[in-house]
Parts: C-alpha cells; structure tokens; sequence
C-alpha cells in the first residue's frame, strides 16, 4: 500500500523517491481523470442531504446526460464512513452507469446549513473587476482568519467559500463568505483512500446546496425577471436571495428554522426589510422548496403578513411537481448545473436572469466552488506535468544507459580489437633489437658498397701502358721521348643541398706525350685531335683492355692538346750508320700531346670520400 | 511549480545526465586514448614490418657479397708495401736484366694525388723499373691483379742510353701507385 507522506516534510531525494512510487504504484502518470474536477468527469455521483433522514444519491452520466438513482447511502454511513468500498465497488460497476467507469466524480451537496460570515475588506478592497473577486476568493481558502471579520473562527471545523454580490448597491457588502462544516469530509477522505488502493481516480467536491439552486433558477424558471426575493426553503434553514430589477445578486440571507417549524420567525418582516435593502418597489418572493407542506406554511406566513403588516407578493415553487426536475433524483435542483448541455441551452436563450453577470458567474464556477480543500490533498501529489516529465526522466535514463551500454560495448570491442592486433605485443624493446640489426645492416652495406667502389679498377699500369701500345703501334712512324700519366683526386665538391655531405670525389687523368713523328703517322694525331677520335680510341681502349674507366660517358670529360713542329735534327741525307747512332735523324717532325679525362664526383668511378670501416 | 518539479527535475534528469556525462566522457576519454594508442601501436608495427621488409631485401642483398667483402677486408688490412715487394720479388726473376730490371723502391710518407681528397687510409708505393714496356706491362698486370687496392698515382716513362757502355737505349719507368688500406675500427 502506497503511504504518502507531504513532501514539504521530505528531503529532495525521497520527494524523487515519493514520486516514482506513486508513477508506479497509481495510475496518475496514465490516466488524466486524477488532475480533474469532479464535474469535468464523465461519470458523477452525487450526494445531497438536508439534515433530514435520507441522503439523496444519483448518478449522472454526462456523455448521455443522463441521471439516475444512485447506491442507497443510510445517514450514519455519511458520518462513519462505513461501507464506502462496497457503495464504490457498486458504482464501479454497470449497475447506474451504463458502461463500466473508469473514474468518478463525487459531489457532496449540502443542504443542512448555509451560514454566513462578513468579510473584513467586502466594501474597502473589493473593486469593480471580477479578478479582484478571483484574489479574494483564493486568499479566503488559503487564510480564511486574513479575510475574514471574524478572526477568531476555527478553520479546523469550518470552511468558506466567497460568494459576490454582483448587483450591490454602493456602500452595501460587495460579498459574503459561506460557510459550511468540515465534518462531512470524513467520509470523502475514507471514499478517497479506498479509492486510491483500487488505483481508481476519484475526485470530490463538496457544495453548497442554496448556492446552487440559486444557479438553477433560470433553468426552473426562465421568464422570471428580476426586482424579487427568491426563498430556497430546506428542512433545517431557508436561504434568501435578493435579485436586483437587472437579475444580478444583491444579497443574501440565512433564515434558521427553529422550534420544528418549515419557516423562519418573523419571516414577512425579514423579507420586507430585504426588499427594502435590495430596493425593490414592490415585495416580491418567489418560495422555492420540493416539500408542500413548507410551501404552505410559507405562503400562510407571508398571507397572514401581507393582511396585517405590508402586501407583500408572493408565488411558490414546488420542486417536486417541476417538469424539469422530472427526471432528476429526488427532484434536486443543485444537480441541474452539473449537466452543462442544459445549462448551455439557457445561456444561449435570452433569458432576463441568463443576461446578467451574476449567473453568468455562477454558472462559470462560484456556484460549482468546492467548500473541500482537495488542492491540499492534490498537493501531497506529483502533478500531471510533474509524472509526464518523471515518464519522460525514465526513457531519458534508459536511453543514457543504452548509450552508456553502446559507447563501453564499442569500447571494449575496440580493446578487444586493438589488444588483438599483433601490435599490441610489439615491445619497444623489440623494436630496439630490430632498429639495432637493420642500422647494422645498413652500415654492413654501406661498407660492402665503399669498399666495392674503392676498390673499382679505375687507373691500373698495365692499361696505361696498353693504352700507348693502342696508340702508337709497332712501326706507325712515331718516336715517344716521354710518356707521363698522372691521376689526382679532384677537391670534394660543396653540395648545393644544405647539411648533405658529398660522398664522392672526381678523379682527373692526364696522358703527356711528346716525340718524334714521320709524316705517315701525321695522319694518326690528326684523327686523335678531335673528340670523336679521341673518344673513339678511349674505347678501342677500353674494349681491348676491359676497362669501363676508358668508356666515354656523359659524367666524363675528355680533351687534347696537339702540339706538332719540326724536328731541327732531321736529316733527309743521313746514312744508315748515322742513323743507327742516332734515329731521331730520321723524324722530320716533333709533336706534344696532352690527353685530359675528367671523372665527375657523378660517375660511378669517382672516389669514395668515406673510409670503409 | 509543485514541491515534486525540482526533485523529479534534479533526480531524474540533471543528476542522469550529469552521471551519463561523466561517464560518457570517461569512456570517450578512455577510447581516445585507446584510440592514440592503438594508432602509435599500429604506426609502430607498421615501421616494425617495413623495416622487417627493407632487413630481409637487405640481407638478400648483402648474404652474396659478404665473402667478397671479406676476403677485401682481409686484402685492406694487409700491409700494401710488403704485398707489393713479395710480388716484385716474386716476379722479376722470371725476367733478363735487358728485358725488365727493378731500379728502385720506395714507400713515400706523404699522401700524394690521390690519398689527400679522401678519408680512406692508403701506402704509396714508388718503383722504378728499366727495360721494355711488354714485360713492364705483364709485370703491372699481375701486380695490379694481386692488388685490387692498389691504383696507379702517376707513370713516368722516358728513353735513356748510356753512351759510355755504349748501351742501346732503354726505358726508364717510374710509377707511383697508391694503395688503399683499411682497418677496422673498434666500437
């Protein structure tokens, strides 16, 4: 069973805790009929009772606008509470409706009193405005001792509605506070319990019965005009009204009945002199009761009055004998504006009292006006909005906590993957022993390919001797005084990119040669004299030899220098004696060449700067 | 706004969400990280992998020439001056005075033409020889095929008689060459 406790007296988190237990355990987050007033709700059962023996009960649906007799409900019953799970239990049923309902609208009428308290500020505070009414009329439920003139009242056993006097004349109270006991309110407290433990919405009103029948006047009796006194007779007390010449509520007054009697004592001078207050010309009541017998009496009273005081006129309603209380349970009229189709009809017909702004008024509410502080109890409880955003909290958490589960779930597959992957064992250390082997390698390379370079025949003695035998061959009529080969490392070039070392040097040959030539051989130096003789015999050289430094190649470079003269010696005339003794007699011609190569720090047989190892 | 508005709100969303949040941005934080990681890892295989590669192209390329360079490691650390000699000794006397005769040989110091551009440590040898150019030549190219590290600096041939023994003439030959040698160095 689900205990509420006033969350005023709570702390946040059990207010959070109170709240997810009434979303779960009631049926206020889903169903809309708990945050409703009773006579908005389709099925209603009303109560009236006037303080005689019986309780009258009916229901009423609303979407058929249809009244019928309710569950029997004894007097003692109203004041015990006793057997209000049964009674609900029938009116859950189809028994008085014709569907099964899904919540009720309880309203407790009642007729057995109808006192009457003066407000403090009625005819200081209260202005023109019907707001000014409105903030009256919620600052007498929240602190009745505030509004009230009476400030010694107990608010533990009564309770106060405003009622406003819409057609006051000035310098008359502007309104009135009715007052009604709070001791019927038991039973609607056990009704609201039971209710609660079938999670079923049941809301409760509790109403003034006189208030209400004064809004069903133009309903009893539309032609009726204004400029009377209406008299509501009930078995304990009759309720006056006075209605000005423009149907609007001047005032009202609470006749007690005593001794046994159906009328009030002095009841024609009572009525005089409220006609004389609400300025009416000529007296005129309008006796309202569903029991003859007090219509009688009544009449009799103001008959007898009318003879030996003042005329006063008079006509009496019976409630009983009514056709629009036909099918009304127990001929009530307070039950007549709870069916708001009729009550629309009226207001749509130009009847005088439908026209004025009292009934408008009482029909939009002050008649309806609970005397039963149900906000109080309602604020025990999270509001509609407050378990739709409690709803809205529960998909909000599942949807985190699916994300939650998603974003860990994605997590831990990409642990799983990551820690799958043949990387995630890879150590550094490992990557160290590779690193360390791979520059091993590499610096094992580098030496092979130093060395291999260094090595490389690139001016070898025996080529440089074949190189002249290629040159000058046996008998080609050329003497070689001297012969010198020289090769020199070039200077290292300077790079041109910044922080690169070059890694090679050129190498520069140069072939010196100087002798005697006949004429035959002149033919031999002048075909050498040229690049493409020059080239041509470095590779006559290099194919004889095998020498790839001999190849002409774009990354060398290869010039000469030919020198030829006279030999001062020769002699055409010496003998061969003469030129045994000396052959260059017989050379008619000196000659000095100079053959330079040079290998670029480009060609594959330039000089390695590096040293090996 | 009823007394359960501000509890319902604090409880049921902000708190939530916060928790969520926080949550949330931890494992966001966490896989991120993982995520950095990971990629580091990854990066760190794939250079692991393409430094594997490049070893094992490597070593498919070094493996044949390791004994070539080993047997030139051996020939660099040897003495050049002393390989050179053992080979002239070993070769002249095959050959008559008149064809082919040693007149001198000498070690130069200094680093001559070839030596001073580079790091590399290199012995000069300077011979001189007298007699034809065919055994000359034959004598170089055994020499020189001996001695791949030896490379020829300079060559100097000139014709020279001596009139008072009324010799033919003869030619003298003077060749320096320049021999690279190397040893390694201790780490």
């Amino acid at each position: 069973m689900l205990t509420i406790t006033d969350p005023c007296e709570l702390k946040a988190a059990d207010i959070y805790r109170q709240a997810r237990a009434v979303a779960a355990k009631t049926s206020r987050g889903t169903d809309s009929h708990w945050y409703r007033v009773p006579e908005e709700l389709p099925w209603q059962w009303h109560l009236w009772f006037d303080g005689g023996r019986e309780v009258c009960s009916a229901t009423f649906s609303k979407q058929q606008q249809r009244w019928q007799p309710g569950p029997t409900l004894p007097l003692a019953n109203l004041t015990t509470g006793e057997g209000v799970s049964e009674i609900l239990g029938e009116l859950m049923s189809t028994a008085h409706f014709q569907e099964k309902p899904k919540a009720l609208g309880v309203i407790l009428h009642v007729a057995d009193e109808f006192g009457l308290a003066e407000i403090a500020q009625a005819g200081e505070v209260v202005g023109e405005t019907g707001d000014d009414f409105q903030i009256l009329r919620y600052n007498l439920v929240d602190d009745p001792r505030e509004v009230l003139a009476d400030r010694e009242v107990s608010v533990e056993a009564n309770t106060w509605r405003l009622l406003p006097f819409w057609g006051a004349a000035t310098g008359q109270a502007r309104c009135t506070a009715v007052a009604l006991s709070r001791s019927r309110e038991a039973f609607l407290q056990k009704l609201l319990a039971c209710a609660e433990d079938l999670r079923m919405p049941v809301r409760v009103a509790v109403t003034s019965a006189a208030v209400e029948t004064l809004a069903a006047l133009p309903l009893l009796r539309p032609q009726l005009e204004g400029g009377s006194l209406v008299a509501v007779g009930y078995h304990k007390f009759t309720a006056v009204f006075a209605i000005s010449p423009s149907g609007e509520l001047r005032t009202v007054r609470s006749l007690a009945h005593r001794g046994g009697s159906q009328v009030p004592s002095g009841f024609g001078d009572i009525l005089w002199n409220m006609a004389l207050g609400a300025e009416l010309a000529v007296p005129k009541v309008l006796l309202v009761s569903a029991n003859a017998q007090t219509l009688q009496s009544a009449a009799q009273e103001l008959e007898l009055y009318s003879l030996s005081r003042q005329p006063i006129q008079f006509e009496p309603l019976n409630l009983a004998e009514h056709s629009v209380l036909t099918e009304v349970p127990g001929h009530r009229p307070e039950f007549l504006i709870y069916d708001t189709t009729a009550v629309e009809q009226v207001r749509a017909g130009s009847t005088p009292l439908a026209r004025s702004e009292s009934f408008r008024a009482l029909w939009g509410g002050w008649a309806r006006q609970s005397f039963m502080d149900t906000a109080r109890l309602d604020q025990l409880y999270p509001t509609q909005r407050d378990l739709r955003v409690l709803r809205f909290s529960s998909w909000f958490i599942y949807v985190l906590v699916f994300s939650l589960i998603g974003t860990g779930g994605y997590g831990t597959w990409s642990l799983f993957a990551a820690m799958n992957h043949p990387s995630w064992e890879l150590t550094p250390y490992q990557m160290k022993l590779t690193q360390d082997k791979h520059t091993k390698l590499l610096e094992e390379k580098k030496q092979i390919d130093i060395t291999a370079r260094l090595l490389q025949p690139r001016s070898r003695g025996w080529v440089t001797l074949e190189f002249l035998l290629q040159l000058f061959p046996e008998d080609s009529g050329v003497r070689l005084d001297s012969f010198l080969y020289t090769a020199d490392a070039s200077r290292a070039a300077v790079s041109t990119v910044k922080g690169a070392k070059p890694e090679s040097t050129g190498i520069s040959r140069t072939w010196t040669l100087k002798g005697l030539v006949k004429p035959k051989a002149l033919e031999l130096l002048s075909t050498l004299n040229s690049q493409r003789g020059l080239a041509a015999f470095f590779e006559r050289v290099s194919q004889a030899t095998g020498d790839a430094a001999y190849l002409p190649e774009p990354t060398r470079q290869m010039t000469i220098t030919l020198t030829q003269g006279r030999n001062t010696r020769f002699s055409q005339q010496a003998s061969a004696g003469e030129l045994a003794r000396d052959p260059t007699l017989a050379f008619p011609f000196n000659f000095e060449a100079t053959i330079t190569q040079v290998l670029t720090d480009k060609d594959p047989l330039s000089l390695p700067l590096d040293k090996p190892f | 706004m009823s007394s359960y508005t501000r509890p319902i709100l604090r409880y049921g969303l902000i708190m939530p969400a916060m928790f969520n949040c926080l949550l949330l941005a931890g494992v966001v934080a966490g896989a991120s990280k993982l995520s950095t990681i990971r990629a580091e890892k990854e990066e760190l295989y794939k250079e692991q992998t393409q430094r594997l590669a490049a070893m094992k192209k490597l070593e498919t390329d070094l493996a044949p020439k390791r004994k070539n360079f080993q047997d030139q490691k051996a020939l660099l650390k040897g003495d050049p001056g002393q390989l050179f000699t053992r080979i002239l000794d070993t070769l002249l006397p095959k050959y008559q005075e008149i064809e082919l005769e040693r007149s001198g040989l000498v070690f130069p110091l200094d680093r001559g033409r070839l030596g001073r551009q580079v790091k590399t440590d290199a012995a000069r040898v300077k011979s001189s020889f007298q007699g034809g150019l065919g055994p000359m030549q034959e004598a170089l190219l055994q020499v020189e095929s001996l001695m791949p590290q030896a490379m020829l600096e300079e060559l100097k041939i000139t014709r020279k008689a001596d009139l008072l023994l009324s010799q033919r003439e003869f030619l003298v030959m003077e060749m320096t060459h320049t021999c690279w040698k190397a040893v390694e160095e201790k780490k």
